[in-house]
């Protein structure tokens, strides 16, 4: 890639995130140097306060889970399409087409609100039915 | 015209007016049908919530004014710009032909269904008829498709709302079994599919039907990107194949078929069927005409053992479902045969064979719905015995579909058979081994076909008399509209001819552009 | 090799295209150093140096605050043996988990259970790169040496965003690979909460974005300082950005997952030494995140309320604000008691996220009206 198309303030947040890893992974390794370590069998069962663990960790869970990640797929999506909606609402005012760029979402958000009368009808956003 | 607003003008605020402009010529008339079955959808979804129970049916009725509306929007359209949205989607006569088609059978698998749901004691009612008219608004998407985009989403689109239909049965384990196969299996053809486009994509970088077709006629493909295409391509036909179900990738059928309540089985069986045809015409006749000579031959073969698969299979079914499943596999053998020969009275027998085919069958599924017990029971083969007496009528369509499929005259089947293989005879060659196979194994079909017949009306009726229900009015309606459209399309067939000339012309100027 | 005009000094100017901070160009000229990309690296390394001490320092001594303010709240003492004052608590902290035992429990998947703590503390920290201490389009300290800004992103908040959502695998990883039933349990709930509460965080951001037309979070604060602090017309905004913020960062009242009377501690039960010390500093930082990017985003950021108060500098006054939220952080949770889950659900998706869209539409007509009628410019 060649140096002038990329850009800069890009590259810091990468080498940011690099040192951060970096000095994240020396705390974990770090402490080798200081802590003890004693493995045995009681310590790595796992913990339920004190008492023999029952059952098995993975076992299934509530479908109520599943169904918050698809709404929050569904409308945080739709946030996705609305931030360039924002940043672009300023210069289209300016311009005199506010009214036509408001309708535009306002269609977009109008239907967004009847899936979510629906989700909330049928029940999907109670969470003791 | 270039609609491409950058991510840089998103994010910073500088979109222009021109690039509204741009967006402002865009042809959006040209999509009615999809606009009114989205509407559509989202209006049943709402009327759904606010109805009490007691009055749930009239969401059928709603749906059913949608669908109508629908397939009815598409002759206030003006078609003649083409193609339009960027060459995304054509508007021409295929186009209008499809909306009738699938919108046609959207409708009547609507009006079988109140009756069967209440039947079956489904309360839930407002999804239903929404993921039909959402399978039905994909389905025609993909039939007008012209870019691999637009084909894909068109795809996931209408098979997202067939997974759930088929699966929608609360207390059938076969339909959770069904919906289940489905959704894996067709995942796994899309996923084939979609590496077919990603492949074309990388040896000519357009996903545009015209732009490919341009790309093939220019470059050899002997040149370097040639064996991209000819992966790209098996890969194609291995998604396409599954999806119109040709034997060796015709599995899933019987047992979606079987599993999936009546009306969709028969929603899946024509409209599904049609849409995919299409799709396959743009693409195959369309844009990968330039190399015809290398997908032919997979066709031929996919055509054979279609024929000889499917009809073998159907001949040992006892189960009328898995019968009539099995049958659609052989048809899909037959209209391949059209595709293959890739000349106009080829697709202009395709196109009438999938009008011929999506009457019949219809019909065909709309007595199993009649007959149908609330335990899925009253499917097998022996149950029809002594229909013709306990029913008349019932077992008259029942014969009169019957007998069309499996391509006696003078009804709508011969004609669609007769057409596909003078494309064949047309085209003349190798392919002449084709409308051989297909006339042997025609034969095999009415032998399967017939014992359902006999079972009807010669077969001593003391033994079991068929449950004597009362058909329900719209119910009445699909079998009268099947039964006379089976006649109407075999005597009247000249009519028909000259609107599937017009649209099969339509694959025809796009085989034209180039040459 | 490296001629200026080759090389895209703006430290802006994101996604394609030379954009944007013309001034910082003029800075850069300017600014003796750096016709070398060597200078440019070294600026960055001490930059990022100076950023990341300031915020673990920052998250360390929160920790002792925290402890004081809610013992002053119930009428206690807090930490008070280590150190005048207990200061040296934090430390003494620190050295208790560099020298505690790492337990990997015997039903752990090793890989995933030993690489989730670093998910969960890297988004955390990496928040900090955009938020602008200064005015970016001008020299930092001692020469630019240390820059306002790590990165002067033109999507900014996009960035923190997608950085707090980066957070969730962190604890999906953690619960799901301890082998622990209250520790997979742990980890759903806080999953669910935070993305739910992600969703109106961002939306809660609209009215902003609406009012200043831009991503980029020095040109937000550019425009508070010339206009208004967005908290009085955003009011709504705000306070629906800072209760999603508390239960994004899984705190009172929302601290559901670690609800120690039912889940022994959440999806970090399972960890010790400093595995856990990741984790708890990462709470702690996404805390400070939230707090520093409301000061930025509704309190003007590094901008002085008025202009004779400009002489105290820039970091001051984000300081300040940012110290005035971890307090309402502290006073919220020594006050409100924790909620039930299905309040907690309910609250999001019933009581939010509808009043986070209205604010979005009812900001969009207001300002349509407003520039028709000419109220504002």
């Amino acid at each position: 890639m060649p140096l002038e198309a990329f850009n800069l303030a890009y590259l810091s947040v990468v080498i940011f995130t690099i040192v951060i890893a970096v000095a994240g992974a020396s705390l974990l390794v770090l402490g080798i140097l200081f802590r003890p370590s004693k493995p045995s069998a009681m310590k790595s069962i796992p913990y339920e306060s004190g008492v023999p663990p029952v059952g098995r960790a993975r076992e299934r869970y509530s479908v109520r889970f599943y169904i918050i990640a698809m709404l929050f797929v569904l409308f945080d999506i739709e946030a996705v399409f609305l931030y360039p909606w924002a940043i672009n609402f300023d210069g289209f005012v300016r311009r005199g087409d506010g009214v036509f760029i408001l309708v535009e979402m306002l269609i977009f958000i109008f239907i967004l609100l009847l899936g979510y009368a629906y989700a909330w009808k049928k029940g999907a956003l109670d969470w003791v039915s | 015209m270039n609609l491409l607003i950058s991510s840089s003008q998103l994010f910073q605020g500088k979109i222009t007016p021109e690039d509204l402009d741009n967006l402002g010529k865009i042809e959006w008339g040209a999509l009615w049908p999809a606009w009114v079955a989205s509407l559509g959808i989202l209006l049943i979804l709402m009327v759904d919530l606010v109805l009490p129970q007691a009055q749930r049916r009239l969401l059928a009725w709603l749906s059913l004014l949608v669908a109508i509306a629908s397939g009815a929007s598409t002759f206030i359209t003006d078609y003649s710009k083409t193609p339009l949205f960027q060459g995304m989607v054509a508007a021409d006569d295929l186009s209008r032909f499809m909306a009738v088609i699938i919108f046609g059978t959207v409708a009547l698998a609507i009006m079988a269904s109140p009756d069967y749901l209440a039947r079956l004691g489904i309360e839930v009612q407002g999804e239903y008829y929404a993921l039909i008219l959402a399978a039905g608004c994909g389905m025609w998407l993909l039939s007008i498709a012209t870019n691999f985009m637009i084909l894909f989403v068109a795809l996931e689109l209408f098979s997202l709302a067939l997974y759930i239909l088929v699966g929608f049965l609360p207390r059938s384990l076969r339909s959770h079994e069904a919906g289940f196969k489905y959704f894996l299996l067709s995942s796994f053809a899309s996923a084939f599919m979609l590496y077919g486009i990603a492949l074309l994509f990388g040896a000519y970088g357009t996903t545009s039907y015209s732009g490919l077709r341009s790309q093939l006629a220019a470059n050899s493909i002997h040149s370097q990107n040639g064996l991209l295409v000819l992966i790209g391509l098996a890969m194609l036909s291995v998604g396409f194949a599954f999806k119109i179900s040709a034997v060796p990738f015709h599995m899933w059928t019987p047992d979606v078929y079987e599993g999936a309540p009546t009306p969709i089985t028969a929603l899946m069986a024509v409209g599904t069927k049609a849409a995919i045809v299409v799709a396959f015409l743009r693409v195959f006749n369309g844009a990968l005409e330039p190399i015809a000579a290398y997908w032919q031959p997979i066709l031929y073969v996919l055509a054979i053992i279609t024929m000889i698969g499917g009809n073998l299979l159907a001949m040992t079914q006892t189960n009328v479902k898995r019968m009539l499943a099995y049958s659609a596999v052989a048809h899909a053998g037959y209209i391949l045969i059209g595709i293959a020969a890739n000349n106009p009275s080829g697709l202009q027998g395709v196109l009438f064979y999938l009008l011929s085919y999506s009457v019949m069958t219809t019909g065909a599924f709309a007595v199993v719905i009649a007959l149908e017990g609330p335990r899925g029971e009253g499917l097998e083969v022996a149950d029809f015995t002594g229909l013709g007496r306990a029913n008349p009528w019932l077992a008259a369509v029942m014969t009169l579909c019957l007998l069309s499929l499996g391509g006696i005259p003078p009804t709508a089947g011969f004609f669609g058979k007769a057409l596909v293989f003078s494309g064949a005879v047309q085209a003349g060659g190798w392919q002449l081994i084709l409308p051989l196979v297909g006339a042997v194994t025609s034969v095999i079909a009415v032998f399967y076909y017939f014992r359902i017949v006999v079972r009807m009306y010669l077969v001593d009726s003391l033994v079991k008399l068929p449950l004597a229900r009362r058909t329900a009015f719209s119910l009445g309606l699909v079998l009268l509209v099947a039964g006379v459209g089976t006649i109407a399309l075999g005597l009247l067939a000249g009519f028909a001819l000259n609107w599937v000339e017009q649209a099969a012309a339509t694959v025809g100027q796009l085989v034209a552009i180039s040459k | 090799m490296f001629s200026s005009a080759q090389f895209d000094w703006s430290l802006g100017g994101p996604l394609g295209g030379p954009s944007l901070l013309e001034t910082a160009a003029a800075v850069n000229a300017k600014v003796n150093a750096p016709n070398e990309p060597f200078i440019w690296f070294l600026q960055t390394f001490i930059t990022l140096f100076v950023i990341m001490n300031v915020v673990l320092l920052t998250m360390a001594y929160q920790t002792w605050a925290e402890r004081k303010v809610i013992a002053f709240c119930q009428l206690r003492y807090g930490p008070k043996r280590t150190g005048p004052s207990g200061l040296l608590q934090p430390i003494a902290d620190a050295v208790k988990m560099l020298t505690k035992e790492f337990i990997v429990p015997q039903e752990a998947d090793r890989f995933v259970f030993f690489i989730a703590p670093l998910l969960g503390f890297v988004p955390a920290v990496a928040a900090f790169a955009i938020v602008p201490w200064g005015d970016a389009n001008t020299e930092g300290l001692f020469g630019d040496w240390i820059r306002p800004v790590v990165a002067n992103l033109n999507i900014g908040i996009l960035y923190m965003l997608a950085l707090s959502s980066v957070g969730v695998y962190g604890i999906v990883m953690a619960g799901y690979s301890s082998g622990n039933k209250y520790s997979m349990l742990g980890s759903l709930r806080s999953s669910a909460q935070v993305v739910s509460y992600e969703l109106t965080l961002g939306l809660s951001l609209m009215g902003v974005l609406i009012q200043a037309g831009s991503l980029n979070l020095n040109d937000i604060v550019l425009q508070q300082k010339a206009t208004i602090w967005y908290f009085i017309p955003q009011f709504v905004g705000f306070v629906c950005y800072f209760v999603s913020g508390i239960a994004e960062t899984n705190r009172n009242p929302f601290d559901l997952p670690e609800a120690e009377s039912e889940l022994v501690a959440g999806f970090h039960l399972e960890y010790s030494g400093m595995s856990f010390g990741l984790f708890y500093l990462a709470e702690y930082i996404n805390m400070n995140a939230i707090a520093v990017v409301a000061a930025t985003l509704f309190f003007g950021g590094w901008a002085a309320p008025a202009s004779f108060l400009e002489f105290i500098p820039g970091p001051l006054w984000l300081f300040a604000k940012f110290a005035f939220f971890l307090f309402l952080y502290y006073w919220i949770r020594s006050t409100l008691p924790r909620f039930r889950y299905d309040q907690l659900m309910g609250l999001v998706w019933k009581v939010i996220f509808p009043i986070v869209l209205a604010n979005l539409v009812i900001t969009a007509v207001v300002k349509i009206v407003g520039i028709q009628l000419g109220w504002w410019a």
